[in-house]
């Protein structure tokens, strides 16, 4: 209240100016030649184009509530070139809620229009209120829903709404570009010289950013006026192509290019000061002293008696730490919500279900009445996207899990899925920079090369009494691949509908399928079957061909794009393996084989791949190798990381064809 | 009405007999745990049909979960709209000895009323209740009512088992409706028979084994389903008797009536498209061609508009519908170009 009525005083000499943007674009006409328009030249794929897009933001006072309020104006235009197109049509614009109603976002001055060119003149349509409907999603979204009228190939389409919203200091993230290309995006921002600002630009397209000088007036309605200079920063693109699909990719938002504008403090000399602004070091003292965090982590009574009994139970450290990894997993289970903050572990405890905060905590105060050195680690995970490289933030921290220490070597431990273990944790968090909060303040920890990720398989294929190629084989996985093994069965619903699975993707038939499951030191399962491939068959032919690692065969090159400007975000370091043999069938000799190769990509070997293949008496002994020693390979190296997956690609499906010995 | 309200209690205190409130999992015949994920102890429905458009729905459902696959058979879930709304719901969480562990009330329930991409506007709330155990096996009760309003066009199905590797102890219906009512019955992978007296009719199961996954079988032709409907009934204000498909043909073509009314701009278009074709199969082609590529598909379904479709005029004039709509004004444009076409109704389930 007090801070109010500062902030009242001060601004009364000030006054306030509502700035029309130059150049602002003009709702209502649509000249002909847009309308007939019915490819673009610069993107003839397009299934529509953005010709025109704008966001201006600026800073009101609310007289009502005695604080500010931001003003966000938004106006799109869109054509439409193809069918797909006309699902630009139906519009969702979401806005925050409060459970205060009279304090929360609102979307107001919805207004439409559709353009179409028929019998030589345009016909202009307006957006029916009949046809728009606001719904609440969550208890803190809501979304306003619109269908444009008489959309077809060829229409033009355009709206404007306005957003006011008491969140003033929230981030402020502006993506200018999206699925469809865009010929000409603006956006603006005017603050007073009061408010301090963060900005970042994310992307690889160009923007045009430029700063004004304006003066700036307040009015506080009851004739109290505040003037002061303001600026006005604009950044355009123009001829921004369409932000492509691409394999390895961790989020794409962390690359889509865009602005961000984010309130670090608010300083008027002498008189008012609020500062929004963090240091990292602040975040993790924060953390550490909140209630619902770092007070949360001495909870001597969870799980106390099951905890003394595994501390008396084994002096080997690894069987301890997984005996409490399982009684915690055994206790509660994850209700699937990510969240950082810890609600309530002890209801959760009773309960048996929790957040990934909650058990985590739990999991945290388990090792520690355990006596492990345990702490937490904080992340944005790879779906909320890269932490920002200028703005520390607790906002932008989504998740914890525990990180142990026991005579120097370093275990990193999750509690919310199950198919995790030490220094295996969901894909998701395998980020490059986790806060490690201790005691004694933070460290930067990079969760991407923690497991030690590989796949074995060991496989003898030979042909079987009706002459059709059949084989055995067993897979061993390890650390993160044994978690998105497990993974993949589980998701399958039952193992009956995974071996259905690999049967149709691959043109096989299994019987003897067995997964089981190890923990001794690396976390691992191991998956057999026996196998009989529908397609290859001895005949009348004179001959017969196959793949000699058959369905194991990489079955496409995954880097298409000849060219690329994301780095390649791989899941994780990876060794695969596959040692093989084949038995040459009785009167059948090597017409032809695929030569041993060797290729290797980077200064440190990020990239090798390894193919021996050996002719004995009467079979092939093949070792294929393929190692990923990095994460993350920037954009730079993109044409020679494709030339080497080309290499292995082409390599693995060069074919072993057997001939009829004549007689 | 004496008699019957006898012979009614008695119905009910048969379940009440068997209502056993020691749910421990000890309990179950051995003969059912056998490849069951899980066992329906329980499950007594009761449906009170008071006219042609309100009722009252109960149900009272005790299931045992034995281990992770049957998970999802523990969640309460029902979808309320403009016919029928959640009144009251209570549940209960029972340990394998059968010692009560948790309890839930109505205000643990979560809802769900999101449109979905292609939709602008809808009724339909999904509510629903997750309980993540980590422990199995375990019991869990719900007992909840339903209000059925604005009109009946079918009554709950009785079908205790919903899915493959589930067992059933015993399960119970009571359809009450009122006088004059003729109810319909159609039994799918059951040869259940009801007990009839008067306006009641009463069917129960035992001891029924889990029915065994099989490659590409369809679970909704193998589980026992009575599926169930009042021979007269209501939609909104549109009312209709479904004896025969001609009945129901008859209604929805009433439905239908003079929403086929084209603007004159759309007549004008239509002529212009077909006046040089002798072709009718050539007019169609250039018709549908027409009205795909001038409109777009669009979902709104309130009330009667799930089975009345909007005006051909109103799709004229603003380019989108949802599939009746869209093929109302198809036919509506056959019209004009003299093409007789009939507006067809089809049910489609994927397996």
């Amino acid at each position: 209240m007090k801070k109010h009525c500062f902030l009242l005083l001060i601004f009364v000499v000030l006054q306030f100016v509502t700035l029309n943007a130059q150049d602002k674009f003009k709702l209502g006409t649509v000249s002909q030649d847009l309308l007939e328009m019915s490819v673009y030249e610069a993107d003839t794929t397009a299934v529509a184009v953005v010709i025109y897009e704008s966001e201006d933001v600026n800073y009101k006072w609310d007289v009502v509530h005695n604080d500010f309020e931001r003003q966000t104006d938004y106006v799109i235009r869109i054509k439409i070139l193809k069918q797909q197109g006309t699902d630009y049509a139906n519009v969702s614009v979401s806005f925050r809620n409060n459970i205060n109603p009279t304090h929360s976002e609102r979307l107001s001055d919805l207004t439409g229009f559709t353009y179409n060119f028929e019998n030589g003149k345009v016909v202009k349509t307006k957006l029916e209120k009949k046809y728009i409907n606001t719904e609440s999603v969550t208890e803190n979204w809501s979304r306003t829903k619109f269908v444009m009228p008489q959309v077809k190939v060829g229409s033009v389409i355009e709206y404007k709404y306005s957003i006011y919203s008491p969140y003033y200091n929230n981030t402020i993230d502006y993506k200018f570009q999206s699925e469809i290309p865009v010929k000409h995006a603006r956006f603006s921002i005017t603050t007073p010289e009061y408010f301090v600002f963060n900005k970042e630009t994310s992307g690889y397209e160009n923007q045009k950013v430029s700063v004004k000088q304006h003066s700036l007036q307040y009015s506080f309605g009851n004739g109290a006026i505040l003037r002061c200079s303001g600026e006005e920063t604009i950044s355009e693109v123009f001829d921004l192509p369409a932000f492509k699909d691409e394999n390895f990719v961790w989020n794409y938002n962390d690359f889509k290019t865009g602005i961000k504008f984010e309130l670090m403090k608010i300083v008027i000399p002498g008189s008012y000061y609020k500062d929004f602004s963090q240091t990292w070091y602040n975040v993790a003292k924060y953390l550490q002293e909140a209630n619902n965090f770092g007070k949360e982590f001495n909870n001597k009574s969870i799980l106390k008696s099951e905890t003394e009994l595994i501390k008396s139970s084994t002096d080997d450290v690894e069987t301890k730490l997984r005996s409490v990894l399982d009684l915690v997993r055994s206790k509660v289970k994850w209700n699937e919500k990510v969240r950082l903050m810890v609600a309530n572990d002890t209801k959760a405890l009773k309960e048996g279900a929790g957040t990934s905060a909650d058990i985590n905590s739990i999991l945290l105060n388990a090792l520690k009445n355990t006596e492990f050195n345990a702490i937490p680690v904080v992340l944005s995970t790879r779906s909320n996207g890269r932490l920002p490289v200028t703005f520390p933030s607790i906002d932008n921290l989504n998740y914890f899990l525990v990180r142990v220490d026991v005579d120097g070597k370093v275990y990193y431990l999750d509690a919310t899925r199950n198919h995790c273990d030490l220094n295996v944790l969901p894909t998701d968090c395998l980020v490059e920079k986790a806060l490690a909060l201790k005691p004694t303040g933070y460290t930067w920890e990079d969760l991407t090369k923690i497991g030690k990720n590989s796949e074995t398989t060991n496989m003898s294929l030979y042909f079987n009494e009706d002459g059709f190629l059949s084989g055995k084989r067993k897979k061993y996985y390890y650390d993160e691949c044994a978690y998105l093994f497990k993974n993949k069965v589980q998701n399958a619903k039952d193992e009956e509908k995974y071996i259905e699975s690999i049967e149709n993707n691959n043109d096989i038939k299994i019987s003897n399928f067995k997964i089981e499951e190890n923990r001794s030191s690396n976390y691992s399962f191991t998956e057999s079957y026996d196998f009989v491939l529908n397609n290859v068959q001895l005949g009348e032919n004179n001959i017969v061909m196959f793949l000699p690692m058959v369905f194991e065969t990489m079955k496409n090159n995954p880097l298409k794009s000849e060219t690329r400007k994301l780095p390649l975000e791989f899941n994780f370091p990876e060794d695969d393996k596959i040692v093989l043999s084949i038995t040459i069938p009785d009167g059948y000799e090597i017409e032809e084989m695929p030569q041993s190769s060797k290729l290797s990509y980077g200064k440190n070997n990020e990239l090798e791949f390894n193919y021996l293949l050996q002719k004995n008496f009467n079979n092939i002994q093949i070792v294929y190798r393929n190692k990923l020693n990095a994460s993350i390979i920037p954009a730079t190296e993109y044409k020679y990381v494709r030339d080497f997956m080309s290499g292995v690609y082409a390599k693995c499906n060069e074919m072993i064809v057997l001939k009829k010995v004549s007689e | 009405m004496k008699l019957r309200f006898i012979i009614f209690t008695s119905f009910m205190l048969m379940g009440k007999i068997f209502a056993q409130n020691n749910y421990a999992v000890a309990l179950i015949p051995d003969s059912l745990k056998d490849g069951a994920q899980a066992v329906v102890r329980e499950q007594k429905e009761f449906l009170l049909q008071k006219d042609n458009h309100n009722g009252v729905y109960k149900c009272s459902k005790v299931i045992t979960i034995f281990n992770a696959k049957g998970l999802n058979r523990a969640n309460f879930i029902v979808r309320t709209d403009d016919f029928q709304e959640l009144k009251s719901f209570s549940g209960e969480v029972f340990d394998a000895s059968g010692k009560s562990i948790k309890k839930m009330k109505q205000k643990d329930l979560q809802t769900l009323q999101l449109t979905a991409s292609y939709e602008l506007i809808t009724n339909i709330k999904t509510i629903y209740y997750e309980y993540h155990s980590p422990r199995f096996p375990f019991t869990i009760k719900y007992e909840w009512e339903l209000k059925l309003k604005d009109g009946i066009l079918y009554y709950p199905s009785f079908a205790p088992i919903t899915a493959f590797d589930i067992a059933l102890q015993y399960a119970e219906y009571m359809l009450q409706v009122p006088d004059g009512q003729i109810i319909r019955y159609k039994n799918v992978s059951t040869d259940v028979q009801p007990l009839i007296n008067g306006n009641r009719y009463f069917w129960k199961v035992e001891n029924l084994k889990p029915i065994e996954y099989e490659r590409f079988a369809p679970s909704n032709s193998v589980v026992p389903i009575v599926y169930l409907a009042p021979e007269d009934f209501c939609v909104q204000n549109a009312c209709g008797n479904m004896k025969t498909w001609e009945n129901y043909g008859n209604w929805l073509s009433k439905l239908q009536k003079d929403r086929d009314i084209l603007p004159e701009n759309i007549k004008k278009k239509v002529k212009e498209l077909t006046q040089n074709m002798s072709d009718t199969r050539e007019k169609v082609k250039i018709l549908y061609d027409f009205m795909q590529k001038t409109t777009h598909y669009v979902s709104i379904q309130l009330g009667v508009g799930g089975w009345q479709s909007i005006a051909a005029s109103e799709v004229a004039r603003t380019g989108f519908g949802d599939c009746k709509a869209l093929s109302n004004y198809m036919k509506a444009l056959l019209a004009i170009a003299e093409i007789p076409s009939f507006y067809t109704v089809l049910i489609f389930k994927t397996v």
